[in-house]
């Protein structure tokens, strides 16, 4: 029941991108199709998975033991830009389907501070291992939720007699902040 | 050269307005949306990243030559968090309070992409006094966009400015303003708001070049 | 073959660097920050039990206790540290007790990221704290009633009367003040869910500091 708790709190209750302010250039960037939105919501995931884990590792069983902490940002940083890396080396090798789908995605994950900012909070939080996982999840399928809800949106918007000065990003940003108005509702929840 | 050189005054002033990060590029958005509930939080922020992207171009700029192209972005990545370190530490060291309102924001500076951005764009290529105005400029106007959209959120969410009272008791606050929905509405209208002056901008520089064939022609 | 040597050779050069700097910078903002914990806890305890001493009597679970003593060796109350989930995040709190643990005697929000003008009323403001200096039995006239005194109930809810600390307090909304009794808590309009995660922590946290201090004089 607590592990489900984290899975919502981190989907919903406090989105990363609408609660939190977490990956909003993805979400600009990256949210005008349906298609793509869901490819870089999996990718944001799987990345966030991995790089959860490594970190956890990284702060418990050597940062802590050595007594730098201090080095953590260094450390996350580098560790998350050469997991991306190395994830899109293999699965270039493992499977092209994937690779076309998330390929592109990538490289434009390793300046994207939700998955920095999901690692610094799991530390924060003093989460076990378990409990990190389940946030990072948890975290993805909330970026995942929001990224899909907008790029439905957007398609919509496309239709849309939008005032020409607000176009593109101004637009977006509008109706970013209704989507948090409506995302506003799930706090409190209790589990 | 054939590349045509752009005087120092103009290196510094395009940050502010033309190329401005947030308003013109949508760099960074993050922590301009997250840490801008009140103008404070929005001048400690922009001075924040400023620091970190003045000190990372200069050393940056100034080892461009040394640093091979194959592991250039790692050693920016480590230049960027080095000093983002220092930040934090000397934050909450000397300044607790505002160290505690910028939270997990003031580590996050190191996946703007506005300060990796510049050292690829600008500082890798350009010598150490010119990539020294330019982050200075782009730093500039990161803070400023950010200390205005801190005002005037704070401003119709408390009242206040810097904490001072601005408006009237009977002012009713909008405390929407200083929710996450208010972050997204104030920065959506302030793209829109930087649009149209840009777009007015343009159509008199316009209407300023025709008035001037004009001239010529008469003349 | 060289051009391996020589990205390697940057990036020891860079990477060692960067861990001397920062080792440099952390052994002079060490200290700072530790001072800056310290004192925003005792400031906190020497508020909630003036005139004492904090000595740590549990830490553990994630509940932290200390026995405020006078000058003289007497035991003047208990502070307790514990925290839980508020409506947007977790709520971090101290409550006072009496040295029997039977009647709270106040209450100090740490750190919380309730809603903005709603929820924030938990914290105690400057005023709360400098009026509360100097009330006698620290009771204030306007304790219940007005959401913007929700935490000064918790040091006196009417003269003389204070809330139990047997963990089963309860939130109510708009009893006026004479019907209310020890386990009833005021809740801040608009702000039930916080005003009830308040209540809640202070009750799991009273309980839980018994069972501890049992346990420990059990063994």
């Amino acid at each position: 029941m607590e592990l489900f708790g984290i899975f919502i709190a981190a989907a919903v209750i406090n989105n990363f991108v609408l609660i939190q302010f977490l990956g909003i250039c993805p979400f600009v960037g990256v949210s005008g199709k349906l298609s793509s939105a869901v490819s870089m919501g999996m990718a944001v995931t799987f990345v966030m998975t991995m790089a959860s884990m490594v970190t956890f590792l990284i702060q418990h069983y050597i940062l802590i033991p050595a007594g730098i902490g201090f080095l953590q940002t260094v450390a996350f940083i580098l560790v998350i830009a050469s997991l991306v890396q190395f994830v899109e080396m293999v699965i270039k090798k493992v499977s092209t389907g994937l690779y076309r789908a998330l390929g592109i995605f990538l490289p434009l994950i390793t300046t994207n501070c939700a998955i920095m900012g999901l690692c610094l909070f799991a530390v924060m939080k003093d989460y076990s291992f378990i409990q990190t996982l389940i946030f990072a999840i948890g975290a993805g399928a909330g970026f995942t939720l929001a990224l899909v809800l907008m790029a439905g949106i957007r398609e919509e918007l496309e239709l849309a007699d939008v005032p020409e000065t607000l176009q593109g990003a101004g637009i977006t940003m509008i109706v970013a902040g209704i989507l948090a108005l409506g995302f506003m509702g799930f706090a409190g929840m209790k589990f | 050269m054939a590349k045509k050189q752009v005087s120092i005054g103009n290196e510094f002033v395009k940050g502010l307005w033309d190329q401005n990060p947030v308003l013109r590029a949508l760099l960074g958005l993050c922590p301009v949306l997250a840490v801008t509930t009140s103008a404070v939080n929005g001048l400690g922020m922009g001075l924040a990243t400023t620091f970190v992207l003045v000190c990372a171009s200069l050393i940056i700029s100034l080892a461009r030559k040394l640093i091979p192209a194959q592991v250039r972005i790692a050693s920016f990545i480590v230049v960027i968090a080095t000093f983002v370190t220092i930040v934090d530490l000397t934050m909450k060291a000397k300044f607790p309070a505002l160290s505690k309102s910028l939270g997990a924001f003031i580590p996050l500076i190191v996946v703007n992409c506005l300060i990796l951005g510049r050292q690829e764009a600008f500082a890798s290529k350009n010598n150490p006094f010119r990539s020294l105005v330019d982050a200075l400029g782009m730093g500039a106007g990161f803070a400023a966009t950010l200390t205005v959209l801190g005002g005037i959120r704070e401003l119709l969410g408390n009242r206040t400015v810097f904490g001072v009272q601005i408006l009237p008791d009977v002012w009713e606050p909008w405390i929407v303003m200083i929710l996450p929905a208010g972050a997204f509405l104030t920065l959506g209208l302030m793209l829109g708001a930087a649009n149209l002056i840009s777009r007015r901008r343009e159509r008199i520089a316009v209407r300023m070049a025709r008035a001037a064939a004009l001239n010529e022609r008469t003349v | 073959m060289k051009i391996t040597l020589h990205m390697l050779a940057t990036l020891i050069v860079v990477g060692m660097l960067s861990g001397g700097g920062l080792s440099l910078v952390n052994d002079w903002a060490e200290p700072f920050i530790e001072e800056n914990q310290r004192r925003v806890r005792d400031e906190a305890i020497g508020f909630l039990v003036p005139g004492g001493a904090p000595e740590q009597a549990v830490d553990q679970d994630g509940l932290t206790a200390w026995r405020v003593r006078g000058e003289d060796g007497t035991l003047k109350g208990w502070v307790v540290r514990y925290a839980g989930t508020g409506f947007q995040d977790t709520i971090d709190l101290m409550v006072a007790l009496d040295p029997d643990r039977q009647e709270i005697r106040g209450l100090k929000v740490l750190d919380d990221s309730e809603t903005p003008g709603l929820g924030t009323w938990i914290r105690l403001s400057p005023d709360h704290q400098a009026a509360l200096a100097g009330a006698s039995d620290r009771y204030l006239e306007d304790a219940v009633g007005d959401a913007k005194n929700f935490p000064l109930q918790f040091f006196a809810y009417d003269e003389g009367e204070h809330l139990s600390a047997e963990g089963d307090l309860k939130v109510v909304k708009g009893k006026p003040r004479e019907q209310l009794g020890p386990t009833e808590v005021q809740s801040i309009t608009a702000a039930t869910i916080s005003s009830v995660a308040v209540v809640d922590i202070v009750n799991e946290a009273v309980l839980k500091l018994d069972t501890i201090l049992a346990e420990q004089g059990g063994a």
